[in-house]
């Protein structure tokens, strides 16, 4: 087994394919964090009175508040103080079409391999880039816009539709949800917003793909969705970001809200910079999100592939409200080198008869940990409410660690809960079977891990799952011992 | 919960050491009360018990008799009531195979160097009694240890620390019945230590029914060696906070645990299960099962923890907990975790929760039973599958009829109805 895997480790030592820095002048605030940073941020982005007000109440929930320790993960203390809150791309005009948009941010989006206008015209997808933390290209807005669809920046919809932000802003996620929801709160910069009206059923895969850029600067995402009464969404979210030295800080938050018979369906595929081999660098991905079933026979489901970040703390997390609701979540983890993930989600049962799945799959080499933390609450009036809970795990080194927590709370008796979970390894046995039919490691390795996510890969949308096998396949293999 | 002036004037018992007990009472003031936001009590609140005052139990002549006690006991036992031997009701074993009390102090005081959580530092600072017992050859009938609680009137408290070693290739059986006799609220914590050495194997049945508006602590620590093997059974039939805390460190090559616990609350109980499994060597084995029952407005809660290091490859690790509500006040709480450092290994967990099984109901009730008998039927059958797992089947008939009593379960129609295994062929 030694001599392929030596191959399998020069794999593995590959550099990150998407590190590299693109020189755009950015607008940005002194590092640091007070009130008046939160008021230059809301000032710059020319925002209502309202948001003002919450992003301060935010702030000084923020200042009462210490930092979280409870999940298995070591990192360096985070320095608040030295973290850059506002950084946006230099824009005289705010570009009408793909063709007023900077040259150079079409090309580091042409290098992450997502060529808008391709997109725009092949795979149907609509594109609202966020480079750094403002908004810089939508596309098909006419077309969603003739169907009643808003799908704009956070920015746009605090401009343009107030009343909406308004009433659905921290509905889900209040600013005293946590420490980092808090944060988040108080110095958003900006993110997606999106409206399906009652009976609409959005025609494509809505997509936004984030990307940290300047130097020094957390990146604080806020995304909200709501799915009217009967209306269905498909949302995707992508990450890549360039290489560092330094940790960077990411604390987003996503809002979803589906209202009676509606549908989100949500997918991520999460490649931040992992840090090197050795742990140096790479991001820190603190991220609250939660959707809220609130109507009758309404779903979410949640679909992540997380391979990058060096900290991964992030639980989507569904409230089933509303009776005969139905929440979902499938999971792949994969973590490398030293990178530590601490995932997984939260599913809180209250209407009647409502159902949830959790899927998690976590994959752990090299020094790794992976953790799947997860909560199934059933409360009293939840009758007939069913949960099933598969989590299992796969390790490929001598030094990584593969952890599950479980947490079940249950106050109904006519509610069913079942959760599995199993650890192993790929074995030798595999390996020596596909070698036998001519596969080589890499290419069984990748197979069986394949294989092993196979639940979960299929949930994702066609252009997600492509890149989420690439992904598996470039950050998996060389570490099996 | 105990002032100091409570300390200062409680009898200091003959023979213990007054500067270790000092030493532990400071080591127990400085530790805060646990509460809820920690997450080892997460489920278990401590405040009510927080605000009472327990007096030192004074030993009083106990009236009771083994009749008392519906169990068969063979010769060998030791009883403790109210945290004090009991010369009366004991039968031990030749001399040179245990200390007690006093004599018994300086082999359990070496274990309380290590005493970490709250109620072990209690239970160090205000210790009663206790019994050493270093069980040198196997034995074929068990041993029984029988920590009762009787009358004593008003808030009363006692805490009991034993020591168990089992020599290399010996195996032993050990009963331990817990029971608590009054209806008074008391605070009783118990602590025991188990070493196993190379090759030994103990059989530890604890069977507790702590007095219903009591709190009753336990915490068992075992230490296994080489090939030694510790299986321990818990049958909890609830008090206002009965919590059970057993951490068992798999040290050498090849030991093996199997821990299983059944918990009938009903009425307002409280049964916290707390396991704590360490694979610390290659090829070590465990095996969890708790089963759980909530009646009434009872709470069962199951946290299992199981950490596999990188030292231990080869690992088997299976932890499974199965709870069944019975009424919509009833709650269950389970945590079923693993650590896991080694690649090497097998491991699997599972917890399930729900109500009694409809189809099993309807397949029983399609057979002429009605719904009341049917579904005595299945909850006896849930905890009596859990049963079989003992190897001794006077015991094991015995905890049955303990369970029927205790569930209120029809005995007559159940015997008619739940044909008893023969247990020569499937053992």
């Amino acid at each position: 087994m030694t001599k392929p895997n030596q191959t399998l480790e020069t794999l593995l030592q590959q550099n990150y394919e998407h590190g590299f820095v693109t020189d755009i002048e950015s607008d940005t605030l002194p590092p640091g964090l007070n009130a008046d940073t939160v008021r230059a941020i809301s000032a710059k982005k020319n925002e209502p009175e309202f948001m003002l007000a919450w992003r301060l109440k935010a702030y000084e929930h923020w200042c009462q508040l210490t930092e979280p320790h409870w999940a298995h993960l070591k990192y360096t203390p985070i320095d608040y103080q030295a973290i850059c809150y506002y950084s946006a791309p230099k824009l005289k005009d705010g570009p009408k079409s793909l063709d007023e948009v900077d040259p150079k941010l079409i090309e580091t989006y042409n290098k992450l391999g997502i060529p808008l206008k391709e997109q725009e015209w092949l795979a149907g997808v609509a594109v609202d880039a966020v480079f750094d933390s403002i908004s810089v290209a939508t596309t098909f807005k006419d077309k969603l816009n003739d169907m009643g669809i808003i799908f704009c920046s956070f920015s746009d919809a605090v401009q343009n539709h107030p009343d909406l932000v308004q009433q659905y802003l921290g509905s889900v996620v209040p600013y005293t949800d946590n420490f980092f929801a808090a944060l988040n709160a108080a110095v958003f910069s900006d993110g997606s917003f999106v409206y399906i009206p009652p009976g609409v059923r959005c025609p494509m895969e809505l997509s936004t793909y984030f990307r940290i850029n300047a130097k020094s600067t957390g990146q604080f995402e806020r995304t909200l969705i709501i799915a009217d009464k009967g209306a269905y969404v498909s949302y995707l979210e992508g990450c890549t970001a360039p290489q560092r030295d330094e940790n960077q800080l990411h604390a987003a938050v996503v809002e979803l809200v589906a209202l009676d018979n509606a549908q989100i369906k949500y997918s991520t595929v999460q490649n931040w910079y992992p840090g090197d081999e050795n742990g140096v660098g790479g991001i820190y991905n603190f991220v609250t999100k939660r959707g809220e079933c609130r109507g009758e026979h309404s779903k979410i489901s949640w679909t992540q592939v997380e391979t990058g970040s060096a900290i991964t703390w992030k639980y989507p997390s569904v409230i089933l409200k509303g009776d005969y609701s139905v929440g979902e979540f499938y999971s792949v983890a994969l973590t490398n080198h030293h990178q530590q993930a601490d995932t997984g989600t939260k599913m809180v049962h209250i209407g009647k008869h409502t159902k949830s799945t959790i899927v998690s799959k976590g994959i752990s080499a090299g020094f790794a940990q992976n953790t799947y933390r997860g909560l199934v609450k059933v409360l009293a009036q939840a009758d007939g409410a069913h949960n099933y809970t598969r989590c299992d795990s796969l390790l490929m080194g001598t030094h990584c660690g593969a952890h599950t927590f479980p947490y079940i709370e249950s106050k109904n008796s006519r509610a069913r809960i079942e959760h599995e979970a199993s650890t192993s390894k790929i074995s030798e046995d595999q390996l020596f079977y596909l070698a036998q039919r001519g596969i080589d490691t890499e290419n069984a390795v990748s197979m069986i891990v394949n294989g092993f996510c196979k639940e979960v890969m299929k949930t994702l949308p066609m252009e997600f799952a492509v890149e989420a096998r690439k992904l598996l396949g470039l950050s998996l293999e060389g570490s099996i011992g | 919960m105990i002032p100091q002036s409570l300390f200062d004037n409680c009898a200091v018992l003959p023979g213990w050491d007054k500067h270790l007990r000092l030493e532990a009472w400071k080591n127990w003031r400085s530790m805060a009360t646990p509460t809820i936001r920690d997450e080892a009590w997460k489920y278990t609140s401590l405040a009510r018990l927080e605000k009472m005052v327990f007096s030192p139990s004074t030993p009083a002549p106990s009236t009771l008799t083994l009749n008392d006690i519906p169990l068969t006991f063979p010769e060998n036992r030791f009883c403790f009531i109210n945290g004090v031997f009991n010369q009366r009701l004991s039968a031990p074993l030749t001399a040179d195979t245990y200390l007690l009390s006093q004599r018994a102090w300086p082999k359990i005081a070496t274990q309380y160097q290590t005493a970490q959580s709250y109620f072990e530092r209690l239970n160090a600072a205000m210790l009663n009694d206790g019994l050493y017992l270093d069980i040198q050859n196997t034995t074929n009938t068990p041993l029984y240890l029988m920590l009762l609680e009787d009358k004593t009137g008003g808030l009363s408290q006692h805490h009991l620390r034993h020591r168990i070693r089992v020599h290399a290739g010996v195996k032993s059986d050990i009963v331990i019945v817990d029971l608590g006799l009054a209806d008074s609220s008391s605070l009783t914590t118990h602590v025991i230590d188990i070493e196993l050495a190379e090759g030994a194997t103990l059989n530890c049945t604890h069977l507790k029914k702590a007095s219903a508006p009591g709190y009753a602590i336990r915490q068992t620590h075992a230490h296994l060696a080489k090939n030694s093997r510790f299986t321990h059974f818990n049958v909890d039939f609830g008090a206002k906070l009965s919590r059970n805390e057993i951490v068992v460190l798999l040290q050498e090559n090849n030991a093996s645990c199997q821990l299983n616990g059944l918990a009938l609350a009903r009425g307002q109980d409280h049964i916290d299960n707390q396991t704590q499994i360490t694979h610390l060597a290659p090829s070590t084995q465990s095996l969890a099962h708790y089963r759980g029952m909530s009646d009434d407005k009872a709470c069962h809660i199951f946290h299992g923890h199981v950490l596999v290091d990188a030292n231990a490859p080869d690992s088997i690790v299976n932890q499974q907990s199965k709870n069944i509500l019975l009424t919509s006040k009833a709650q269950v709480y389970a945590e079923p975790q693993l650590e896991i450092y080694n690649k090497n290994i097998q491991c699997v967990h599972g917890a399930t929760v729900g109500d009694i099984d409809e189809e099993a109901l309807f397949y029983l009730r399609s057979r002429g039973l009605s719904n009341e008998i049917a579904r005595q039927l299945l909850i006896f059958g849930f905890a009596r599958s859990l049963l079989e797992t003992l190897d001794d089947n006077t015991l094991q008939n015995e905890l049955a009829e303990w369970i029927k009593t205790h569930l209120a379960l029809d005995s007559e129609l159940i015997l008619d109805c739940y044909k008893e295994p023969d247990h020569e062929n499937t053992h």
